[in-house]
């Protein structure tokens, strides 16, 4: 499971950072999309992988990691998740916005030379 | 006051939120919100001055949960400081741009509001990721207000500034991850406990993870190589916001300053920060000063100053010495409030000039240039470093204490080159604007060319009396500043040591006492 999860991670931030480099914003919007996603799993796997185990603690059972998933990860992730969320919200918003003004989705918002 | 640390945080946030909800409100109420707002943080971090004054470190857990485990803010003299300075810039540009520029778009002041609690946050916050929270907070109030009022240069500007911004975000990220995956905490004073005891194994992890953090700092200091997004940005927005940003470059040297300062019992966290911040601060002030020279109009020269300042903290810094880092805390307030003082002026001259705006080149005569060119004279003065003003007490601080220091050479040469480009810069710029105005003689030569024709000066002055007690405030703190050199400079002497041995700090942030309830 380790390395299924660092390829996907691995492949998640390869096409993320490619298409971050490209100059439409579209592709940016999109880059920066699989970029984070790549970043909530790894900040998922920083708490160590683990199937099938509880973040909360139940009556009876000792409160070690070895019997529970680590929860703090998990509430770092939703936070990222949603300020993830509303950045992508925002830099949309702007990339439609560029695209009315300039009349061109260059995130320099201008046509390169041929 | 058992509150009072997380203060600055909650007054303006809380007003922030109620003006988004109460938009339709007259302006002048939102005004006087947001100006009590500010005024109130000012009050509260008075009030810490005075608690935190004798070297105690208050602490408040937030919601009761206990450190390591809960988040933990932490105020001590550094904190007090910077909470002081970032009011003062929100002061001074909530005073700029009540001559209008607030009217220009919706929620200027909620923002505003809810950019004073993401600057205060960070400032207070003992905890990593409490700090990337807080960042998102400023940054995301910082991408509206510079859209402020919107046009085409600055939907472009915002783009790339907060496509950098994720990018940070997203390292920050990565790093918070790493050193909670190595350490199991993400509390300042409990990961400097933590590192040194970490296993050969798990040593290379946590180093690339401060070298990331170190990476999200410096895009936010701007830091040579990562400073490219700053000219744009600055150029885009609008003169009091630009006033506003001139503190930002600051959150990121503060985060380096406390960060690897409370990290340093760990060897890991020292070898990075020193082999890399005090050449990469050096190149940074060579390039901002050669920005400087190469500007093509004030606003750019402004921008590209508070790169060379940030350079100038940054390397100073770099030496992890008491003494040189006393001095560069000084250096901080007194080049936050001459860089905000030069967007403000710039925005002036803008307005003045009419259609030259603020290019460095011949141009309108301006109306009543007396006063404005002596308000452009001091702030030229105080940034370029000349004697009586701060710049000079806090250049001069620098150049002794560094000299003693190991490529302390490198150091002076880089500062003093700098200073004299800037001086250069900047007294070509108040020639320009001040002394060789657009004459008959040129008029005639160019009377082919019709925008000429409407050479009418501006009073910017009279029309902008808010920017004008701006400029008039942030001055009048860089003499104060120059005045008390002495008690201040005694100050941040304390507060440098207690920030170099950060043992205080630690102990008192991992035994804050939780809050009492009322009986």
């Amino acid at each position: 499971m380790e390395l299924l999860l660092a390829i996907g991670i691995g492949l998640l931030t390869a096409v993320g950072i490619y298409l971050m480099l490209r100059a439409r914003t579209f592709d940016v919007v999109l880059g920066l999309t699989l970029l984070s996603y790549a970043v909530n799993l790894f900040i998922f796997s920083a708490g160590r992988l683990a199937v099938g185990k509880p973040p909360l603690i139940v009556p009876g059972v000792s409160p070690t990691l070895s019997n529970y998933a680590d929860p703090l990860p998990q509430a770092l992730v939703l936070t990222a998740i949603v300020i993830g969320f509303a950045m992508t919200a925002v830099l949309l918003v702007l990339a439609v916005r560029g695209y009315a003004d300039h009349g061109t989705d260059q995130v320099d918002s201008r046509e390169p030379r041929a | 006051m058992r509150h009072l640390a997380v203060l600055p945080v909650l007054l303006p946030l809380l007003t922030g939120a109620l003006l988004i909800v109460l938009r339709r409100l007259p302006l002048v109420v939102h005004r006087t919100a947001s100006s009590l707002a500010a005024l109130a943080v000012l009050a509260a971090t008075l009030a810490l001055a005075t608690a935190t004054a004798d070297g105690t470190v208050l602490g408040y857990v937030a919601g009761n949960w206990l450190p390591p485990f809960g988040i933990v803010l932490a105020v001590d003299r550094l904190t007090v400081m910077m909470l002081l300075l970032a009011t003062i810039a929100v002061l001074a540009c909530l005073c700029g741009a009540m001559d209008g520029e607030d009217a220009r778009g919706p929620h200027f002041h909620a923002l505003l509001c809810l950019q004073l609690a993401g600057l205060c946050g960070a400032f207070l916050t003992a905890d990593l990721f409490n700090l990337f929270v807080f960042f998102e907070l400023l940054l995301i109030s910082s991408y509206a207000l510079l859209l402020h009022a919107g046009g085409g240069e600055r939907v472009t500007a915002t783009t790339h500034y907060l496509v950098v911004n994720l990018v940070g975000s997203a390292v920050f990220l990565i790093a918070v991850a790493l050193l909670y995956g190595v350490t199991g905490t993400l509390n300042l004073a409990d990961l400097a406990a933590r590192l040194p005891q970490l296993s050969d194994a798990d040593l290379p992890l946590a180093q690339s993870a401060l070298l990331l953090l170190l990476v999200v700092f410096g895009i936010k200091a701007a830091l040579a190589p990562l400073y490219f997004w700053l000219p744009g940005t600055y150029h885009a927005a609008s003169a009091p916001i630009a006033a506003l940003f001139a503190v930002f470059t600051k959150v990121g040297v503060y985060c380096i300053a406390r960060v690897f300062n409370t990290l340093s019992d760990s060897p890991a966290a020292l070898e990075i920060t020193a082999r890399y911040l005090l050449p990469l601060g050096l190149v940074t002030l060579m390039l901002g000063a050669i920005g400087a020279f190469a500007a093509r109009d004030l606003r750019a020269l402004a921008a590209s100053l508070v790169i060379a300042s940030s350079g100038t903290l940054l390397s100073s810094l770099g030496f992890f010495a008491r003494d040189t880092t006393a001095a560069a805390l000084f250096y901080l307030a007194h080049s936050t409030m001459a860089g905000a003082a030069l967007f403000l002026i710039a925005g002036l001259i803008r307005l003045a000039r009419a259609e030259h705006e603020d290019n460095l080149a011949i141009g309108t005569p301006l109306l009543r240039a007396g006063w404005l060119g002596g308000l452009f004279f001091v702030s030229a003065m105080m940034s370029a470093g000349l004697p009586p003003t701060s710049g000079f007490i806090a250049k001069l601080g620098l150049l002794t204490t560094s000299a003693a220091q190991t490529s302390g050479f490198w150091f002076w040469s880089v500062l003093l080159a700098g200073s004299a480009l800037t001086l250069v810069a900047l007294a070509r710029g108040g020639s320009l604007f001040f002394w060789r105005p657009l004459t008959a003689a040129h008029l005639e030569l160019a009377s082919a060319d019709p925008p000429l024709e409407n050479t009418a000066p501006i009073g910017a002055l009279r029309s902008s009396p808010g920017a004008t007690t701006a400029v008039v405030f942030l001055l009048a703190c860089g003499a104060a500043l120059a005045i008390a050199a002495t008690p201040l400079q005694r100050y941040m002497s304390a507060a440098a040591a207690a920030l170099a041995s950060p043992t205080d700090y630690i102990h008192a942030v991992l035994t804050v006492p939780p809050v009492e309830r009322r009986p």
